[in-house]
């Protein structure tokens, strides 16, 4: 569901994103033929990729934990998902994978990095977008 | 591994640099947890 509730989001704001000079896309984790299946039933109107040794992942230090499952607050966001329409459905890829967002400049600077704490912790677009620099 | 070095798949199970994804203008980078 927190997949589906981050495309969502981003799906939103994919205009200003552009309007700031940067591309936007996603990145999941299992085979191309899950990432297909997804992209078609969620609608995904930006590029989607996926990385199915999570390669880029273990890259960025993207955590992968059991433990998050566990948390007060991870229930919490995860009520916050369901009641905005994103249920759970079938798990496809890791499903103790995080996730996170980064930007990386055309030099192949990373310029911003948020690991997610745990399940659900997405980066605040708001502030993302505003720290976008098109330079 | 360095990130610039790895390579992702598309849709359609082709092979895609990363890099390629920031080589004309800078690029988000959404992470997902799973596809579900």
């Amino acid at each position: 569901m927190f997949c589906r509730e981050q495309v969502a989001r981003l799906s939103k704001r994919v205009d200003e994103i552009h309007a700031r000079g940067h591309h936007l896309v996603a990145i999941g984790n299992g085979a191309p033929y899950m990432a297909k299946a997804f992209a078609e039933n969620e609608n995904i109107t930006f590029p989607l990729y996926t990385d199915p040794g999570k390669d880029a992942y273990k890259a960025l230090g993207l955590k992968n934990s059991k433990a998050g499952i566990l948390k007060p607050a991870v229930w919490k966001r995860g009520l916050r998902a369901t009641m905005s329409g994103h249920k759970q459905t079938g798990v496809r890829g890791d499903p103790f994978q995080n996730g996170g967002l980064a930007v990386v400049g055309p030099d192949g600077t990373l310029r911003f990095l948020h690991v997610d704490d745990d399940m659900g912790d997405h980066a605040d677009l708001d502030s993302v977008i505003a720290g976008l620099d098109p330079a | 591994m360095q990130l610039h070095n790895i390579t992702i798949k598309t849709l359609e199970d082709e092979d895609y640099a990363i890099a390629d994804l920031w080589r004309d203008k800078p690029v988000v980078i959404a992470f997902l947890r799973h596809y579900g």
